[in-house]
């Protein structure tokens, strides 16, 4: 039983009565896999770093397999780390590339999800719409394209070494007084410990870009490191209700569980990425942007925040840094506890921070300073918020970790400022489009 | 007199099973007969939702009881908020609601828990106590003749969360003082949160309590949702057992007869149920001491396990390796010390259980079990868990107020006998489905059995009508005797116990009206009578410490005993061991050993830190926690004998060396060369024939990657004086290993060794080299596979033995180990031939710990003594139904994937749940998107469209421990009693205890590296077989033996020291025992 399913369903369903009105829209297929794949994640509790991985593949797949439509896009082999060899269309046949763009999508997805499901009845009403619409022979020559493009981009993506993470031992984590270990209430094991391992797609490598360091760890009452849990706990004491409201609508947790004695239930939420992903995608209806340049500002979204989420577990993991609540109740106070659920693995730095600030530059990049409505939250019950620009919003999600009482303020700064090296270093090596 | 009371024991049992086409048991009676109609109705509002409290289903209580002096037995009944109802009882079945009338009216809407039925002012009149979770407690007291008032100054109408409450003399001054079991606050987070305290209210007389709780030493906070009374220590002195839910431990309150209790679960309880909920002591196996039940929530169809929340694994937050997810028999051995049963018995999963009686309802001499369960919402249901979103409060609310329902079938067990219990529900409306909570047991009817009252949640309470003295074919109306025994002021003597002799055989009951679960049952003691007995005496002990004989009783109605003020024989509970004229129960046993203290014998084994579920979490069960075992011998030749012990990783293996006047001295030998080694077995023998003891060393451990130099075993050559050092006349081979075993097998006068292999280390299922060492003038040359062919590939060993199994004067060998059938290999002048095939039974695949040879049956030829995992078990493979172990890369990641699976409802389905297998191979999660998917897959399902070409598989078909009793050559296979069968049997010491020439066996064991939903195998606490001759093993209990070893028991020696003899046992992961044997032998 679930109350996320309808969703997903009429994200299925609302294909087909658009179709029939008129002819279906190239942008509009791309943003209802976008949304689709959204959902799924969601059901299927993927953590956001391997999210992220899901958004940049099935984008990949379907840039590399639609971008013929708009002259001049380029494809992305040899801009991305070990992509290369991408099947190319006969030049002297006709294609629908929305046709072969819906097939590689469905391909990528057959792999990259778990409930395909969802993916493949999407994909049959998007190609029994479009089958009616041109000749048979151009759908099926398009169809066998699409699907040889997905299958390239599923032999590159399981390149990556994600797959291989899944088969080495549990991640055992060290034990200091500085380490991060388990936290209430669930007290998880690290979420995906093995991620900063796994290829960039854009990044040389993870660790190509520092992290700015954490404040130096101590125990001692007037030490900085006490100062900055002392500033989490003052201030999640004395939380105004906007703050209150920015923590809860940032959050951002996929996965919370809730305790009601036996009665113990999770909640589910869309991930950091999913929320940018959908940020992209509410300014990109609203501006009406074609199918190719959707797919590429969902493509560079993706690297982003997979590059972005690559890289700060790599320092994650490596520094291994105490969470707040851990600290606190340690050393500050036994009972306090943070508006939000400490999400399971190390503090420094800010996950959504760094990918937060990444995707507002590449979205700024595209759109300038514009400001927007944000949406995406209403569904779970937190509201709409309007911002003056995407780094304005991005330096509110990075601060709403310290209002939830999951990060040291220094936690978010540094994710910041390493996110928007990295957001950076994509739009300055994967350029599909001649100037 | 204990051979006569079986066979008195067994006729019964054979006339019931005789009569077993009998009508139904129990029979519902109907409201519009009965008059019952009271239901508890749970509305679920905006403030009252299992969200804002998490107890709200836990559902009302059933309280029994004279309330008008009619001489029958009156009912009332708690609902969770709309108040209570009183049915009076007007005889021949028939009930009025007299609620208004009595005055038990509680006109609010808060929640009750509990209701007790008890004498609470002393006035010899029953009043009722009604428990509160949120609110105080309500005492009405009984005005007479059926007019109750509520009394709002009692000091017991104090608001504590309370669940229920129950009467104890804990201070045996002849009052009754009231011990409440209290839950706590509604939050349950997951952040710091113990619940409250119990507490215990001493009766100062005419109504006056006062609060003694933490006089008493019973501040323990906990989620408590029952207690049980009962002396299970045979000391004259009432204990409590706390059952709590949530990881909270349960409580095991030993009387320290001072007014003060000690907690002694972690000392005599080997684990307890997790999320306890209710409970019941008795003699449930009538062997004279009272042994307790609790429940718990473990499913019992596989369908149910796979979609319900398990509850707790070893990765949980709050996980406690001494708390189990099942319902919990712990079994009485003696002096309060208990083993756990509940699979055995067949009773440890009943799904979300409340209420649990203990009672003879068949009459035929055993206690049967009654279990109510069932919740409201489906709150436990996975697929819902795990995908519920929060789209703001309200809707959660409502989506939880709009959960699924699920109606289950209470539970009967019915006595076999012996431990095991049958499921005979179905055969009664008991099978009816409800969502049941609290029960009681009443001789509704006064005709000598024992009918069930039952309180359903949305749903009229159940009148379960017992038709045993019923009349017809099986009519057991004059087959029955009743005891009401009443002292002082306390009018239904509450806290006697009494042992009624029946043709020879003894029953003991002990009177406390609070049993189950927030539930008052029927005070009076009914016992079964057999065809032609009687009972001829009943001994009463009175809760002030004096006891009363009393002679025979006429069957077939209820005897009223008075304890006399003055003028009865009295005796103190001090002396009856003295002077009781009844030897089979209460007699004083001189034990067999005497527990040695610590001091004497220095050693602690410490277990390094290694999970192997993190590298393989499919595996059935770790293999990195062998050891430690020890070898015995005079290692300095100053002509005392020493010990050598194998110390896991980091640990050194150590040499004790024995002192004059019996102590042992650690000392380090030159051995501690490699700590980083696992050294799992060790044994002194002379390899160079010099005449001093060298040592061999068996590495072993999972903690290691295969070839590491820490696998290699080690050989030591002795200076003489008890030095050693290393030699180099051992072949390097880095195998995990499992045991060493001496034996001249070549007939050279010199000692030839077999070492067995256990593991490739991150490789099960595959077995390591095992190896047969020959010595050639003290070099150990490894020739198996000149001699012995296909020994080194038997499989996952675990212990060996040389025996000379054809009596053709060489020694043969024989080796065991899991998912092995024992093997056998014939010596012939120095070659080896596996002969298993001709002289092993067919269907001994088993997971095998342990070996050993001796002539049980004294009929001159060696029969093998077996220790496997026993039948304690969540899954225990059956005729033609075992568990099987596939192993492939079937999601080629590069590790291996383990299925352990078993025929379930005739489908061969995988036994981890969804959770551990989509962990280990994410991917499951597109074949089974839901709990519920997966739970209806066959194994086959589960493997469909994976590459399965690699894929190997195992079976085991038996868990039994037992003898393979030599016959010719040739064995035939005889299972151990069940008592031997509680827990895995790692180790078993064959020898003459008792001084009569039978080998009696000593046996140690427990396992707790089972699979993380399982946990552990260690139910028991070590066991002695007394040898009746003709190899007739009889468990003894730990009374008789004192042998107690709780925690993993690994290995047994005996040691001589000065006049006496020592045994010693060693542990996994905690210190060594020691026990005095007995002298002069």
């Amino acid at each position: 039983m679930s109350l996320l399913r309808p969703y997903i369903i009429a994200a299925v369903l609302f294909a087909a009565p658009l179709a029939h009105a008129r002819a279906l829209d190239g942008a509009e297929i791309v943003h209802t896999w976008n949304r689709l794949i959204i959902d799924v994640i969601m059901e299927d509790g993927f953590g956001p770093p391997v999210a992220a991985r899901i958004h940049s593949y099935s984008n990949l797949a379907g840039y590399e397999a639609g971008r013929h439509q708009t002259k001049g896009y380029r494809s992305m082999s040899g801009m991305l780390n070990g992509f290369s060899g991408v099947p190319q269309p006969s030049a002297d046949s006709t294609y629908d590339w929305r046709v072969s763009m819906v097939a590689a999508y469905q391909v990528a997805c057959s792999k990259l999800l778990y409930r395909i499901h969802f993916s493949d009845s999407l994909a049959k009403v998007q190609l029994a719409q479009l089958s009616a619409e041109i000749a048979p022979d151009v759908f099926e020559r398009s169809k066998r394209y699409g699907v040889s493009v997905g299958t390239a981009i599923n032999a590159y993506a399981r390149a990556d070494g994600y797959n291989r993470t899944q088969g080495l031992p549990d991640y055992e984590w060290p034990r200091c007084d500085s380490c991060w270990i388990p936290t209430p209430p669930n007290y998880a094991r690290p979420l995906s410990p093995y991620c900063g391992r796994v290829r960039t797609i854009v990044l040389k490598q993870a660790s190509e870009f520092p992290v700015p360091p954490s404040v130096r760890f101590s125990t001692d009452p007037r030490s900085k490191f006490f100062q900055a849990a002392q500033e989490v706990v003052d201030i999640s004491r004395n939380l105004t209700p906007e703050q209150r409201e920015i923590a809860n609508f940032w959050n951002d947790n996929p996965v919370v569980t809730n305790y009601h004695g036996h009665f113990v239930f999770n909640s589910r939420q869309i991930s950091p990425g999913g929320h940018w992903m959908n940020i992209a995608q509410q300014v990109m209806v609203d501006r009406q942007l074609p199918m190719v340049a959707c797919m590429e500002v969902y493509c560079n979204l993706a690297f982003g925040l997979f590059d972005g989420f690559t890289a700060c577990w790599q320092e994650k993991f490596r520094g291994n840094l105490i969470r707040p609540i851990t600290y606190i109740n340690q050393h500050i106070d036994r009972t306090w506890e943070p508006l939000l659920q400490t999400p399971p693995f190390p503090e420094h730095a800010s996950g959504h921070s760094t990918i937060t600030a990444a995707a507002a530059e590449i979205l700024t990049s595209y759109f300038g300073d514009l400001p927007f409505t944000d949406s995406t939250e209403a569904r779970f019950g937190y509201g709409v918020r309007k911002f003056a620009s995407f780094r304005a919003a991005a330096s509110e999600a990075s601060i709403s970790r310290l209002y939830g009482g999951i990060h040291y303020r220094r936690g978010c700064d540094a994710g910041a400022e390493h996110g928007a090296m990295i957001g950076k270093a994509v739009l300055d090596r994967v350029r599909v489009k001649p100037e | 007199m204990q051979r006569g009371r079986l066979i008195a024991i067994g006729a019964l049992l054979l006339l019931s099973a005789a009569n077993g086409l009998q009508a139904q048991l129990f029979k519902a009676l109907p409201s519009s007969n009965s008059g019952v109609t009271f239901r508890n109705d749970i509305t679920e509002t905006e403030s009252m939702n299992i969200l804002a409290d998490f107890n709200l289903f836990n559902g009302g209580g059933v309280g029994i009881g004279d309330l008008d002096g009619d001489g029958r037995q009156d009912i009332v009944f708690t609902s969770t908020n709309r108040g209570i109802a009183m049915y009076g009882n007007l005889g021949r079945l028939q009930f009025e609601d007299r609620t208004q009338a009595s005055g038990l009216v509680v006109d609010d809407t808060l929640i009750n828990t509990g209701v007790l039925v008890a004498d609470i002012t002393g006035d010899g009149l029953l009043d009722v106590l009604i428990s509160r979770r949120y609110n105080p407690n309500i005492l009405f007291v009984n005005n007479g003749s059926g007019r109750f008032h509520r009394d709002t100054a009692s000091p017991l109408a104090i608001s504590m969360y309370t669940t229920h409450a129950a009467q104890i003399d804990y201070d045996r001054d002849g009052d009754l003082d009231l011990f409440f079991v209290n839950s706590g606050e509604p939050r349950r987070s997951g952040y710091l949160n113990p619940g409250r305290a119990d507490r215990l209210f001493r009766n100062d007389g005419g109504g006056a309590y006062a609060d003694v709780t933490s006089l008493c030493g019973l501040s323990d906070k906990g989620y408590g949702l029952s207690a049980a009374i009962g002396d299970v220590n045979d000391d004259g002195w009432p204990d409590i057992f706390v059952s709590n839910d949530f990881e909270e431990r349960d409580i095991l309150w030993i009387n320290q007869k001072n007014g003060t209790f000690t907690n002694k679960a972690q000392q005599q309880l080997p684990y307890m149920s997790w999320a306890s909920m209710g409970s019941d002591i008795a003699d449930v196996n009538g062997d004279g001491m009272l042994d307790v039940v609790t429940l718990d929530m473990l499913p019992r169809s596989n369908y149910r396990r796979q979609t319900q929340i398990g509850g707790m694994s070893i990765y949980g937050p709050f996980f406690d390796s001494l708390q189990r997810v099942q319902n919990c028999f712990f079994l009485n051995r003696g002096n309060g010390n208990f083993v756990e049963i509940g699979h055995l018995a067949g009773i440890s999963a009943t799904d979300w259980s409340w209420c649990v009686l203990a009672a003879d309802f068949d009459l035929d001499g055993g206690l049967d079990l009654f279990v109510t369960n069932g919740t409201k919402r489906d709150i436990g249901d996975q697929d819902y868990a795990y995908n519920l979103r929060s789209t703001g409060i309200t809707s959660l609310k409502e989506a939880s107020m709009k959960m699924p329902s699920s109606k289950l079938p209470n539970f009967l067990f019915m006595s076999t006998g012996g431990l095991r219990f049958r499921l005979a529900s179905e055969e009664t409306d008991v099978n009816r489905p409800h969502v049941s909570n609290g029960a009681a047991y009443a001789d509704l009817d006064d005709d000598g059995d024992l009918d069930l009252v039952v309180n359903n949640t949305d749903d009229e309470a159940s009148l379960l009508i017992n038709t045993t003295c019923d009349g017809g074919a099986d009519d057991k109306s004059s087959r029955w005797v009743g005891l009401q025994l009443s002292t002082g002021g306390n009018r239904q003597g509450i806290g006697a116990r009494a042992q009624v002799h029946v043709s020879g055989r003894t029953v003991v009951r002990e009177i406390y009206g609070s049993r189950g679960f927030q539930s008052t049952s029927d005070t009076r003691i009914l016992l079964a009578l057999g065809v032609g007995e009687s009972a001829d005496s009943v001994v009463i002990d009175w809760p002030d410490g004096r006891r009363t004989w009393h002679g025979a009783m006429v069957p077939g109605r209820y005897h009223r005993i008075e304890q006399q003020p003055m003028g009865t024989p009295t005796i103190d509970f001090f002396e009856r061991a003295q002077s009781s004229p009844d030897t089979s129960v209460s007699r004083s046993v001189r034990p067999l050993f005497n527990e040695v203290g610590d001091s004497v014998f220095p050693f602690v084994h410490r277990e390094n830190a290694f999970d192997d579920f993190k590298r393989e979490r499919l595996l059935p069960y770790r293999y990195s926690k062998d050891g430690p075992r020890m070898t015995i011998g005079d290692v300095n030749r100053d002509g005392l004998e020493d010990v050598i012990i194998g110390g896991a990783k980091y640990q050194p293996t150590q040499c004790f060396l024995q002192q004059r006047g019996g102590t042992f001295q650690a000392a380090s030998c030159g051995l501690d060369d490699m700590t980083s080694a696992e050294d799992v077995d060790v044994l002194l023998f002379d390899v160079d024939n010099d005449r001093d003891l060298d040592l061999y060393v068996v590495t072993g451990g999972a903690e290691f990657a295969d070839g590491d130099e820490e696998l290699a075993d080690r050989l030591y050559l002795n200076n003489g004086k008890g030095q050693f050092m290393r030699s180099a006349a051992l072949p390097d081979a880095r195998d995990a290993g499992s045991c060493v075993v001496a034996a001249d097998f070549d007939n050279d006068n010199d000692v030839d060794l077999f070492v067995g292999g256990r593991i490739v280390p991150g490789k099960f299922p595959s077995g390591a080299r095992s190896v047969l060492y020959r010595n050639d003038k003290g070099v150990l040359r490894d020739v198996t596979d000149q001699i012995a062919k296909g020994l080194s590939t038997i499989g996952m060993t675990s212990s060996a033995v040389w025996a000379d199994i054809d009596g053709d004067k060489d020694p043969d060998l024989v080796v065991v180990g899991e998912w092995m059938t024992p093997s056998v290999w014939r010596n012939t002048k120095g070659t080896f031939e596996n002969v298993t095939s001709s002289v092993i039974p067919a269907a001994l695949r088993g997971w095998w710990q342990c070996v050993r040879a001796a002539d049980i049956d004294r009929d001159g030829d060696q029969d093998l003594l077996l220790g496997n995992l026993g039948l304690n078990c969540r899954f225990v493979p059956e005729p033609g139904r075992p568990i099987r172990c596939r192993t492939a890369d079937v999601d080629d990641n590069g590790s291996l994937d383990q299925f352990i699976t078993k025929d379930i409802e005739g489908v061969e389905v995988p036994l981890r749940g969804r959770q551990v297998m989509i962990q280990h191979m994410p991917t499951m999660t597109r074949t089974f998107t839901t709990f519920d998917s997966y739970a209806k897959a066959s194994i086959d399902d589960v493997l469909a469209g994976r590459d399965t070409t690699s894929m190997s598989s195992m079976l085991v078909e038996t868990f039994a421990s037992g003898v393979l009793k030599n016959s010719n050559g040739s064995f035939a296979f005889q299972p151990f009693n069940d008592l031997a069968q509680v827990a895995p049997i790692t180790e078993m010491l064959v020898d003459d205890l008792d001084g009569d020439g039978n080998g009696d066996v000593i046996i140690a064991g427990n396992l707790r590296t089972a699979d993380g939903e399982v946990i552990g195998y260690d139910g028991g606490m070590g066991l002695v077989l007394r040898n009746q001759g003709r190899g007739v093993l009889k468990p003894m209990t730990s009374k008789e033996s004192g042998f107690v070893l709780f925690g993993e028991g690994r290995d047994l020696g005996i040691i001589r020291s000065g006049p006496r003899r020592l045994l010693i046992a060693t542990r996994n992961s905690a210190a060594a025992r020691l026990f005095a044997l007995p002298d002069g032998k």
